[in-house]
């Protein structure tokens, strides 16, 4: 049986009626069992505060909404386990970078307009089969890890160059590019590749790798990025394989 | 405030704006790698141009010759300036190096799924062209500082 401990969870608020800077506020959680950051969030919620916003819906790691800087790195609140942290003092920080609409809910709008620009969706060109699109084996792997995405917009927050520059697509929208033109059942790779190929786009990217570490799904976005210069490199230059 | 929306406050400055990751407590191994690679990078320019213009007097036929000459015996032996010899060597061999890993990935497509490891490969093969360079001059360095 597992003790129960308490940890001080440190949380950044701004309420934009009230603050004119955001400020840290801390709660003790009493931590029973194996207890996320995402339902100590709640207890804090239930028990002292009910004016903290967060966002969360699944709790179970596939919905995205509830990332947050938590301890110094990019983490779902509901994969994070208190006790794995290790530490008596917890803080939790909005996803940098990002608007803070209040407390711990950004604003995601940048982050997904620039999804929707890299048309995130599947067009096979050819009438829809009878049955299902068939894939085999090997080029459903292609794709086997960035169809992990869950949109929650750590790595977006983490790329320094989405940082300085709000017009970089960032590691996400062209990860999602990337899944589509790797997959053998889209019919629209020239036209993608040739959209993400501009300044903002894929040759924007510095080969940081925060994308890498701050991804909770454990994709690679900047293997995708290189991935998508290789392939629009390849289609222009004949000869460079 | 109450008039404006959503937007139009957004794009001003907003007191909730918070940047909790730029410390360097924060950064990991590729964010380290990417600021050496700029400040290096920057170190070894303005040593460029310092240079140019340096062997640009040598070009200069009579004062010019000799201000080189003078500049090259007192400046360019002195062990101090020696030692920052060493530091733009080590920033040559890092920039380099590191160069070189984003050109494997950027041109190839090797070793993005294991940049840290290239890191080290690259890292280690400069740091024996350290060590070898360094067997060269630290001697002459310790000599003329003794002298
Ligand atoms: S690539 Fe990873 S970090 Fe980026 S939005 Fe998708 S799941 Fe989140």
């Amino acid at each position: 049986m597992l003790q129960d401990i308490e940890v001080l969870f440190k949380i950044r608020r701004f309420d934009p009626d009230v603050d004119t800077m955001s400020r840290f506020e801390s709660f003790p959680v009493q931590v029973k069992g194996m207890m996320t950051v995402l339902d100590g969030l709640l207890q804090v919620f239930e028990e002292q505060d009910s004016t903290l916003s967060f966002r969360f819906a699944c709790r179970e790691g596939v919905c995205g909404s509830c990332a947050m800087f938590i301890n110094g790195s990019y983490r779902l609140a509901c994969q994070t386990q208190i006790r794995e942290l290790k530490t008596p003092e917890i803080s939790v920080n909005p996803l940098p970078h990002l608007k803070v609409i209040k407390d711990l809910v950004v604003d995601l709008d940048p982050f997904f307009n620039k999804i929707e620009q890299v048309m995130p969706y599947l067009e096979t060109l050819t009438a829809p089969p009878e049955t299902e699109q068939v894939q085999t084996q090997a080029e459903r792997k292609l794709i086997n890890e960035v169809i992990d995405c869950i949109l929650c917009g750590s790595c977006y927050s983490a790329c320094p160059v989405v940082w300085f520059n709000k017009e970089y697509l960032g590691p996400a929208a062209l990860t999602k590019a990337y899944r589509f033109v790797a997959d053998s059942r889209d019919g629209l790779s020239p036209e993608r590749l040739n959209q993400v190929s501009h300044e903002d786009g894929i040759w924007r990217c510095h080969t940081v790798f925060n994308c890498v570490e701050a991804c909770p799904k454990n994709i690679q976005p900047a293997d995708a990025i290189e991935k998508l210069r290789k392939k629009t490199i390849s289609r222009r230059l004949k000869f460079w394989k | 405030m109450e008039n404006t929306t959503r937007e139009e406050r957004f794009t001003e400055f907003w007191p909730g704006d918070q940047y909790a990751d730029v410390w360097p407590k924060h950064y990991k191994a590729g964010m380290w790698m990417w600021l050496f690679h700029r400040i290096t990078g920057l170190i070894i320019i303005t040593y460029g141009i310092i240079h140019l213009g340096e062997t640009a007097l040598a070009s200069i036929p009579g004062t010019g010759e000799d201000v080189f000459n003078w500049f090259y015996r007192v400046v360019g032996l002195h062990p101090f300036i020696q030692f920052l010899d060493i530091i733009i060597m080590t920033c040559l061999l890092y920039h380099g190096f590191n160069g070189l890993r984003i050109v494997l990935m950027d041109f190839w497509g090797i070793g993005t799924r294991k940049h840290k490891l290239l890191f080290y490969v690259l890292m280690g093969t400069g740091g024996i062209i350290w060590v070898l360079a360094l067997n060269h001059t630290l001697p002459y360095i310790i000599h003329r500082s003794l002298w």
